[in-house]
């Protein structure tokens, strides 16, 4: 039947109504003022999203289910690159799920039905979203020659520092004053760090031979340029306003910096780290400076200087720490390797040459740490890689991050004491950030809070991250079947947590 | 490249997901992408209990066990009995928008349309069906509050999914008003929406509608609406006014929209009996029937005088004779259905 889709959907955005029998609760207060009229982000009917979605899952399921699975695609891809999806689905569907409250909340909250058209949609993406990065977890559970990880993931992953400090970034979608929510998920997370999330990455992946992962992923992301266009519209509403604009430069820089931190990391580490390194390719900061730098600081956010919306404050920092934030990143996640549900070898000394040409200045900090790390990674040396840390880190109470970025020698740490507890902030942003609302930053317990004083191995235990013969580690530091790390192994050691801050009196002394 | 080579199985573990206990003797693909998604630092039976990297900016939980009165150990327990997820969703909701697409063509291409009676376009489409768009609507709106605060994906997914019919229902309707734009003259497809704001005899459902939209705690939400106000108006309006009022009236359209929205109607019944039969049933929830029971009273009295105000004007309307009376029997029926009576005689918590 053919009609004027601007015609339909003038009609669907009329089926809203202003209450006069009942007063609409305030669920989820904004400080922000938003039109009732703007622009339509894009024209989306129910009935044609649903063509869409179930024609796009034909194809991605239908491929996974069929050619990729005959031909034990997933067996075919780089152990390196495979092993880290364990920990980055599970990390990602946390992101999609907060995402999908977040579109709720955004429903509820803007009386402008142009808008709830697009977060609707977007809701209803979401959903997608997670159920099939769900999906394609199992579906690597089921095909990849080392199950393990990808079939506990989701029940081992609540202390693993790595991905607390992802989600901790993700969090601010659904913890916050909704706009602020839609700030860090459409208009940063989405529209700035989607495309190397589910782009780029594809494409790291498909470099490391895995063919599995690009199938689904570039079909979310076919999802994710409405989103970004969900993003604008808000954006562009909330402009619209002038009483916003004292809050708004403040709330896209603290939005900036919230997904800068764990992103990067996770990003950094990935693209350099966890790919086939027999395979040449660029290194994260040069994706950065594509994706985050030109296209999005330059063209996105330089669009928005008329209305006197300047780029964040905080990416010259940013750019200044993305060559260094994931190799710093890396180097720790190797050595909490006994904390992780994934395998990770040490670096081969053939990608030392790689590293020095992208980040010149590498090998003076990381050489010698990934030249210890291939002996270290025998359990009959008798040595972990963390012994070279006596202590952990303090861990940001905002971002969660260790304060060793973007390297140990030039990292900051920031402690002040507050109710009780010793806080620990990696930069003077995240200070200002939990100075606006401490309490709410106050709920959980981090890493060391939590194993402080235990031994490695009883942590190791407490988090279920050992195999089902009751002995052998999931997290090795190497991808061999032989020589692999027990608990016994660790328990020889005897390695102690050890996180200063734990202590409930101000605690004073210098970690540099 | 690659190393498929084998590894040691006492190694490897299962190859599933084996923190999920399944409901029955397998993990099934529903409970394997939906199970343990939400991550919820204060929700009960969640697999993370260190609490929230970030509170909202009121101090309350992301997920706040203090959003709603019913009490469970475990929320991550409820099972859907449809196993919906977003790929068979899609696929059915896909077919059932097809299925409209495909009527709406027939009608308007062989002049079916046309032979509709003006007693039926101005009382049975704009005096009725269109209206009753808003009332779509406006359940979309509450549930997926609820859908929002409730407190595990299982229950979230499946509020998801019955907020998205609500709306997809809406829309149909909608667009419905605007396609018979071009087989009828002077044809106001939206009349529908002033009759909703405006007639008289419809504000007693607006103001329930409206009163059901603003609950606060969200299993009172689903209670109201998909225990007291559905089974009373909604699907007695889309079984004998849309359905075979329709039909009788020569409407070939009609019908087809409304029974993909039954056909939603009973899949939802039996995902919303289950989980009424789980917050009655499981362990922490005692108190829950009587709470639930409360609420099932206070709903059913006030959608009963609204449903018989509705369904005696609709049948005078029409007219459509002994209407109101089928109505009252359907909504026994649409009662049982969803499982409203395992509450009835149960003193109220109130």
């Amino acid at each position: 039947m053919a009609r004027s889709l601007i015609q339909a959907h003038e009609r669907v955005k009329s089926l809203d109504w202003d209450l006069d029998y009942a007063e609409r609760p305030v669920r989820y207060a904004t400080k922000y003022h938003i039109p009732s009229k703007t622009k339509d982000p894009f024209r989306q009917l129910l009935r044609d999203f649903l063509a869409m979605e179930a024609e796009k899952d034909d194809r991605a399921y239908g491929g996974l289910l069929d050619v990729l699975a005959r031909t034990d695609a997933v067996n075919k891809a780089d152990p390196a690159f495979t092993e880290i999806l364990k920990p980055l689905l599970p990390a990602l569907r946390d992101g999609e799920y907060a995402a999908m409250q977040c579109m709720m909340m955004m429903g509820e909250t803007v009386n402008n039905p142009e808008l709830c058209q697009g977060y609707l949609a977007q809701e209803l993406d979401e959903v997608r979203h997670v159920q099939s990065e769900a999906w394609l977890t199992r579906y690597y559970a089921k095909h990849y020659h080392d199950p393990s990880g990808f079939n506990v993931g989701a029940k081992v992953r609540e202390w693993n520092p790595f991905l607390m400090a992802v989600r901790a970034g993700l969090s601010t979608f659904t913890a916050n004053d909704p706009i602020v929510g839609c700030l860090n998920l459409q208009v940063v997370g989405e529209t700035a760090y989607t495309n190397p999330l589910f782009v780029a990455m594809t494409e790291v992946a498909a470099r490391s031979g895995d063919t599995v992962l690009p199938s689904l992923f570039l079909s979310i992301q076919s999802d994710e340029g409405r989103h970004m266009a969900n993003g604008y519209a808000t954006l562009s509403a909330v402009l619209q306003d002038d009483r916003n604009l004292e809050f708004l430069q403040d709330d896209l820089d603290e939005s900036m910096w919230r997904q800068h931190r764990p992103l990067d990391l996770l990003l950094g580490i990935v693209f350099d780290y966890f790919r086939d390194r027999s395979v040449n390719t660029k290194p994260y900061r040069e994706y950065w400076d594509d994706w985050i730098w030109h296209d999005y600081a330059g063209s996105y956010i330089g669009k928005l200087e008329k209305f006197g919306i300047k780029p964040p404050g905080c990416l010259p920092k940013a750019r200044a720490d993305v060559p260094w934030m994931g190799h710093t990143g890396a180097l720790f996640l190797y050595a909490l390797w006994p904390l992780n549900f994934w395998r990770q070898s040490p670096l081969p000394l053939e990608m030392f040459d790689w590293l020095e040409d992208a980040t010149p200045g590498w090998y003076r900090y990381f050489g010698p740490f990934w030249e210890d790390a291939i002996e270290s990674s025998d359990p009959a040396n008798g040595q972990l890689a963390m012994q070279a840390f006596p202590e952990i880190p303090p861990l940001c109470r905002v971002c969660l991050l260790p304060c060793v970025l973007p390297r140990i020698d030039i990292s900051e740490v920031f402690l002040e004491y507050y109710n009780g507890r010793n806080h620990a902030f990696c930069s003077k942003i995240c200070q200002n950030i939990f100075h606006k609302d401490p309490q709410n930053y106050c709920d959980y317990v981090n890493f060391g809070e939590k194993f402080n004083g235990w031994d490695l191995a009883d942590v190791v235990e407490e988090m279920g991250l050992i195999r089902p013969d009751g002995k052998t580690l999931i997290g090795q530091p190497h991808l061999n079947t032989e020589k692999m790390w027990t608990i016994d192994d660790l328990r020889r050691i005897g390695w102690e947590i050890k996180y200063p801050l734990a202590s409930s009196e101000p605690y004073k002394f210098n970690y540099s | 490249m690659g190393s498929s080579g084998q590894f040691p199985e006492e190694l490897s573990g299962k190859r599933d997901f084996d923190y999920i206990t399944p409901a029955g003797r397998r993990l099934t693909e529903y409970e394997a992408v939906t199970v343990y998604t939400q991550w919820g630092g204060h929700s009960a039976g969640s697999l993370q209990t260190m609490g929230d990297f970030l509170l909202r900016p009121d101090g309350r939980p992301v997920f706040d066990p203090a959003s709603t009165g019913i009490t469970v150990d475990d929320w991550y327990t409820y099972r859907d009995p449809n196993q919906m997820w977003q790929r068979p969703y899609y696929v059915s909701q896909s077919e059932a928008e097809k299925s409209i697409e495909r009527a709406t063509e027939l009608v308007v291409s062989t002049g079916a349309a046309k032979a509709l009676d003006q007693h039926w376009i101005e009382h049975g489409l704009v005096g009725t069906y269109f209206p009753f768009a808003h009332y779509e609507y406006g359940l979309f709106r509450a549930l997926n509050m609820a859908a929002r605060e409730s407190l595990s994906d299982s229950v979230n997914n499946v509020l998801v999914f019955i907020a998205a019919d609500k709306l997809r229902h809406a829309q149909a309707i909608s667009i419905m008003g605007l396609d018979l734009e071009s087989v009828y003259e002077n044809f106001d497809g939206t009349a529908g929406k002033r009759v909703w704001l405006e007639d008289a005899g419809w504000q007693p459902l607006r103001r329930l509608i409206e009163e059901a939209m603003t609950v606060v705690d969200w299993n009172e939400t689903i209670v109201a609406i998909m225990l007291a106000i559905e089974p009373m108006i909604g699907e007695p309006m889309r079984r004998l006014v849309f359905g075979t009022g329709a039909a009788q009236r020569r409407d070939l359209l009609v019908p087809v929209a409304a029974g993909t929205a039954t056909i939603d109607w009973q899949r939802n019944a039996k995902a919303i009996k289950a989980y009424i039969d789980f917050l009655c049933s499981a362990p922490g929830g005692e108190g829950n029937r009587e709470i639930l029971a409360g609420w099932l009273g206070t709903w059913q009295a006030k959608a009963r005088p609204v449903a018989e105000g509705l369904f005696d004007l609709i049948e005078g309307a029409l007219p459509e004779p002994g209407l109101a009376k089928q109505a009252a029997a359907v909504a026994d029926e649409e009662t049982a259905r969803v499982g409203a009576d395992a509450l009835a005689g149960v003193p109220s918590a109130a």
